[in-house]
């Protein structure tokens, strides 16, 4: 009889250990993750009429983390939604439409895993 | 009256005339007794089997060994047979003149001697159910509760390996789906990790409850269990085994008492 109550309180003893909270407090941080980067912008941007520009793509090497390999750029016009790939980062011709502000969203893409980078936004105002 | 010896002993004189003339001469002997005993007049044999061995009947005041012939003026007899534990058995048995009658007994079970079975029966069952009852049961409870409770810890395991897996990936993230599916990934985990623990704490409430339940209730059905009575059997004989009956000793009458003793 005595035997089984200690057998009892010592069950007691080990179910009431309590099982902690490994991942309390446990958060994410990446500082590549933001909304808006700084890597690509429009420069050297010359009206070809009311609806054409040319421009050049400018790269900001310094401001791309390490490891981010791309091969491609993407252009994407927020108004039309279409999406321009290039390689060419000189006199690319873009259509505009006449005499409104336009916002362009810059992607770095890699063709092999097609990933795209946070994009790079970039305002037009002519 | 004549009576037959049960049994007879041979000394072996091995081949000998002299013992083959013995022989011839038991033969005669026991032709002519068995002869004689048959055509006696107003005289009949009865024998009793009777189970359980132990038994003792008697035809009157006659004690009857079991299987064993006894010779008895014609006429009825009462036959009484009993055993401890068992019914009195009697029956009127009537002798006819030069018949061997064979009467076969089998004792029931009395219905006290039943009765007392199925208390210790009881007994038995309640000292084993008060006993050991709440501890089968706590025992198939804690069985199931610590399959659950393993399953739960496996559970919560596996994602926090995979809270801390993800986390990693979204560390090292550089493209923009990555840090969406890691981030997803790893709330999903987290909160799977969270419900698991959850689930860890109710499955260890329920073992707390049932042990600390299963200790109180063992307590007590033992204590309990120890005051139960042992039913007893008590029983009056119906029968004796001893025999008064009246006797020749030295010419003078006289009245026997004999009894068998083991």
């Amino acid at each position: 009889m005595k035997n089984l109550l200690t057998l009892f309180l010592i069950s007691l003893i080990v179910i009431a250990c309590q099982e902690e909270n490994e991942l309390e407090g446990l958060e994410l941080s990446n500082p590549n993750d933001i909304q808006e980067a700084d890597y690509l912008s429009l420069v050297n941007i010359r009206e070809q009429g009311c609806n054409v520009i040319t421009v050049d793509v400018e790269i900001k090497s310094q401001n791309i983390p390490e490891g981010l390999d791309y091969d491609f750029v993407i252009i994407e016009n927020t108004i039309s939604n279409k999406s321009r790939l290039t390689r060419e980062y000189k006199d690319i011709y873009l259509s505009i439409p006449c005499n409104r502000i336009i916002q362009y969203k810059l992607y770095l893409y890699n063709s092999k895993t097609e990933r795209t980078s946070v994009p790079s936004n970039f305002t037009y105002n002519p | 009256m004549i009576k037959i010896s049960s049994k007879i002993y041979i000394f072996v004189i091995a081949k000998s005339r002299l013992f083959l003339m013995y022989r011839f001469l038991i033969f005669l002997f026991l032709l002519q007794a068995s002869y004689s005993s048959i055509t006696a007049q107003n005289q009949g044999k009865v024998r009793v089997y009777h189970r359980p061995m132990d038994a003792i009947v008697k035809l009157d005041t006659i004690k009857l060994e079991n299987g064993m012939f006894i010779e008895l003026d014609t006429g009825y007899y009462k036959i009484k047979a009993w055993a401890p534990k068992r019914e009195l058995y009697t029956r009127l048995v009537r002798i006819d003149s030069g018949h061997f009658k064979t009467i076969r007994i089998d004792l029931d079970y009395s219905k006290k001697y039943k009765r007392y079975r199925y208390k210790v029966l009881a007994y038995r069952t309640n000292k084993i159910v008060l006993k050991f009852l709440p501890i089968a049961v706590y025992g198939i409870i804690a069985l199931n509760t610590y399959q659950d409770l393993t399953h739960y810890e496996d559970d919560a395991e596996r994602f926090k390996e995979n809270t801390f897996s993800h986390k990693t990936a979204y560390e090292s993230a550089l493209f923009e789906p990555e840090f969406t599916f890691h981030k997803l990934r790893f709330q999903q985990n987290k909160e799977n990790y969270d419900d698991a623990l959850v689930n860890i704490e109710k499955a260890q409430n329920n073992l707390i409850i049932s042990t600390v339940t299963a200790a109180v209730v063992t307590y007590f059905g033992w204590k309990v269990a120890s005051k139960l009575e042992k039913p007893t059997y008590k029983e009056t004989p119906l029968l004796s085994d001893f025999t008064l009956s009246p006797s020749l000793l030295n010419g003078n009458s006289a009245l026997t008492l004999s009894c068998k003793l083991k």
